[in-house]
């Protein structure tokens, strides 16, 4: 029996395999990045690149899978502990810088998907333009309140420039409750997992998620 | 003219009157909303706010969402 077994019954061996052997890069290890990992890490996701500049502080934990042990110590050192107790045989590198535009391309250039779980808009611009640059795959996701959005964006269609056109970052605190990036971070590792092993399609219109109405919109970006 | 308006905000529609040829600027200003705070949708397609608006368009304002 394997740890794989009841998803190797959708993805078959040779889907698995594509799993073991990819890369995947999480930006940004809060509320989305860290829900995200821990799926890529239990599916059996070879390698996976985390990285967040930030320390754990007592007003993640409504949503941020660390513990209180944590508070004080980098994010990627504590997601990355806590991967490794969910998956030894994950690959795990943490790297704890923040995302610039120095720095992004060698970030992202070894990894097959990149999962887009910032917290601010000119980080994620610069996200973008790299993974367009590069021509990688970029999975999207962001929150407020009881709402999120995601979307995939792939090589030739157009990225968060065309979506985030003119808007500006709201100066004061986003609101958020733990289960809307739980949502969100959740969808974001379906994505690169179908990604990775060509099963599924791809969600290449923007999913805007209103929790508090129930109410589901889609809009293309392209 | 008549455009039908979503507003994800307050989770309604709204049927809007406007002059002819109006761009969807306009309809947010109407609104009293700032367009550096939503992301607008023409009949299903994210569009910037300078795009002029006709009969029976529909439009969806999304706010902008950048948490994380």
């Amino acid at each position: 029996m394997s740890r794989f077994e009841r998803q190797i019954l959708i993805l078959g061996k040779s889907g698995q395999q594509k799993l073991t052997k990819s890369r995947v890069a999480v930006i940004g290890c809060g509320g989305l990045g860290s829900i995200a990992a821990q799926y890529l890490a239990m599916a059996g996701t070879g390698f996976l690149r985390l990285v967040d500049y930030d320390n754990v502080e007592i007003s993640n934990l409504n949503r941020q899978f660390f513990s209180v042990k944590d508070l004080g110590k980098p994010k990627v050192s504590c997601l990355k502990e806590r991967l490794l107790k969910l998956n030894p045989q994950t690959n795990i590198e943490a790297v704890r810088k923040r995302l610039t535009k120095e720095n992004s391309k060698h970030l992202i250039k070894d990894c097959d998907v990149i999962l887009d779980c910032l917290d601010n808009l000119e980080t994620r611009l610069v996200l973008s333009d790299a993974c367009e640059s590069l021509r990688k795959p970029l999975v999207h996701g962001s929150i407020h309140g009881f709402s999120g959005q995601q979307v995939t964006l792939l090589p030739g269609s157009s990225y968060l420039r065309k979506l985030f056109r003119n808007k500006v970052q709201p100066k004061e605190k986003i609101p958020v409750l733990g289960p809307a990036p739980g949502f969100i971070g959740s969808l974001q590792a379906l994505e690169a997992i179908k990604l990775i092993t060509g099963f599924g399609k791809p969600n290449q219109k923007l999913l805007v998620f209103d929790g508090e109405r129930n109410s589901a919109e889609y809009v293309d970006i392209k | 003219m008549k455009v039908n308006v979503f507003l994800e905000k307050e989770n309604s529609h709204r049927m809007i009157e406007i002059p002819k040829d109006q761009t969807i600027e306009s309809v947010l200003r109407k609104l009293r909303i700032n367009p550096q705070t939503v992301i607008v949708s023409k009949n299903g397609g994210v569009v910037t706010e300078q795009e002029t608006l006709h009969e029976k368009d529909s439009l969806k304002i999304l706010s902008v969402k950048l948490g994380g």
